[in-house]
C-alpha cells in the first residue's frame, strides 16, 4: 500500500483536524527507551495548522454557501451517537 | 488493555500491520503493538515528514481505528502516536515498571467513551442577540427607547461601545455554563485550550470552548441529549455546538485528568 493509496479526501479531512488534535500529544506519556519524543509532536503542529487553515478556508466557504440556502446544522455528532 | 482480547479481529495498524498484543512480565496488562521499520521511522525522518499532514493523517486513522476497536471491546489506556520502543525487551521492562498504574488506569476508563464538544461564537448572530443575552445592553437600548433623541444618540452610542466586552463576556459565560451543565453528566472533563483567536471574520464561528469528557457508556444517550438540547437552546443566542465521538480516553489518562 502506497502513501497515495491511503490519501484521504472529502469528508474524511474534514475530520482530520478533530482525529489529529486527539491522537498525537494526549495519553499516557513515557521516557525512557521510547525513540521519538513527543517533543516532535511540534512539528506535526506546525504542519496541522497550515493544513487546518485550508480547512477552515473550505469549511468556511461551504457554510457560506449553506447559509445562502438554509440554517447551518447545529449539532455534528461526527461519529454517531 | 486486558491480555484477554480477541487479537485477531483487530483493525491494521500503522503501515497496514498486523496488531499484536504483548504482554506485561506478570501478565496483568498486555500492550497493543505495531511493528514498524526502525530504517523508516527515524528521528530524522520524522523530522522531515512530521510537518506532512498527508504523511501524518493516514498514520493517525489508523492509530485511531485500533484504539476505538480496543476501546469498545474491553478498555484501553491510549499512547500518543508515534510512540516508538527500540526493542520489545524495552516495552516489555515499560509495562513490567507500569503494570499496576496501567491497570488502574484501565479499571477507571474502561467503562467509559470520550465526547468533544466544542463551542463556535457566530458573530453577526451572537451581537444581534445581545439585546436579549446581555442585561446591560438591554437596559441602555431601552433607556436610549425612551429618551429624547439628543440622549438617545448617547445611549446608542454607548450601548456600541460595550458590545464587543459584552460579546466577550456572554461567550464566557455560555461557555463555562455549557462545560458546567455537560460535566455533570460526566465522570471526568477537561477543558482543551483554544487557538489564538485569527483575523476577520469566522463564518464557520469562532471557537469558545473546546471540551472533552469521559461519560459511561450506559450515559451516552443520555449525554448525546443534552448536547442536542445544549445546541437548540443557544442557537438563538448566536452558537453552534459540535459534538464529536465516541472517541478512546485520549484525554483521560493523565496523572492530571
Amino acid at each position: 500500500m502506497t502513501d497515495d493509496d491511503l490519501a484521504l479526501t472529502g469528508d474524511d479531512r474534514l475530520v482530520l483536524g478533530d482525529l489529529l488534535n486527539h491522537v498525537l500529544d494526549k495519553g499516557v506519556v513515557i521516557a525512557g527507551d521510547v525513540t521519538i519524543s513527543v517533543a516532535d509532536i511540534d512539528l506535526i503542529r506546525v504542519g496541522l495548522g497550515v493544513y487546518i487553515t485550508a480547512i477552515q478556508s473550505e469549511l468556511d466557504h461551504a457554510a457560506e454557501r449553506a447559509a445562502t440556502d438554509a440554517d447551518l446544522p447545529v449539532l455534528h455528532p461526527a461519529r454517531g451517537l | 488493555m486486558r491480555p484477554a482480547t480477541p487479537i485477531e479481529r483487530a483493525p491494521r495498524g500503522v503501515e497496514d500491520s498486523a496488531v499484536a498484543l504483548e504482554m506485561s512480565p506478570g501478565g496483568g496488562v498486555a500492550a497493543l503493538v505495531s511493528r514498524v521499520d526502525p530504517a523508516v521511522y527515524t528521528s530524522n525522518l520524522m523530522a522531515s515528514r512530521a510537518g506532512d499532514v498527508d504523511w501524518v493523517g493516514p498514520r493517525a486513522v489508523a492509530h485511531d481505528a485500533v484504539l476505538s476497536w480496543a476501546s469498545e471491546i474491553g478498555g484501553v489506556v491510549p499512547f500518543p502516536m508515534f510512540t516508538l520502543f527500540a526493542s520489545a525487551d524495552s516495552l516489555r521492562a515499560m509495562l513490567r515498571d507500569r503494570a499496576d498504574s496501567l491497570g488502574k488506569l484501565l479499571d477507571r476508563v474502561a467503562p467509559c467513551q470520550e465526547w468533544t464538544v466544542r463551542l463556535f461564537r457566530l458573530d453577526d448572530r451572537a451581537e444581534a442577540a445581545l439585546s436579549r443575552t446581555s442585561p446591560r445592553v438591554a437596559e441602555l437600548e431601552a433607556r436610549a427607547r425612551a429618551a429624547a433623541p439628543g440622549q438617545r444618540y448617547l445611549l446608542e452610542r454607548k450601548a456600541d461601545e460595550i458590545r464587543g466586552a459584552e460579546l466577550r463576556r456572554v461567550s464566557a459565560d455560555t461557555a463555562r455554563n455549557a462545560f458546567d451543565t455537560l460535566s455533570k453528566l460526566g465522570e471526568s472533563a477537561v477543558r482543551d485550550a483554544l487557538p489564538a483567536e485569527p483575523p476577520g471574520a469566522q463564518p464557520a464561528g469562532l471557537a469558545v470552548l473546546d471540551a472533552s469528557f469521559l461519560v459511561r457508556r450506559d450515559r451516552a444517550a443520555s449525554f448525546g441529549a443534552a448536547a442536542g438540547d445544549l445546541a437548540a437552546e443557544l442557537e438563538p443566542r448566536g452558537f453552534r455546538v459540535e459534538l464529536s465521538g465516541p472517541w478512546p480516553p485520549y484525554h483521560f489518562v493523565r496523572d492530571d485528568a
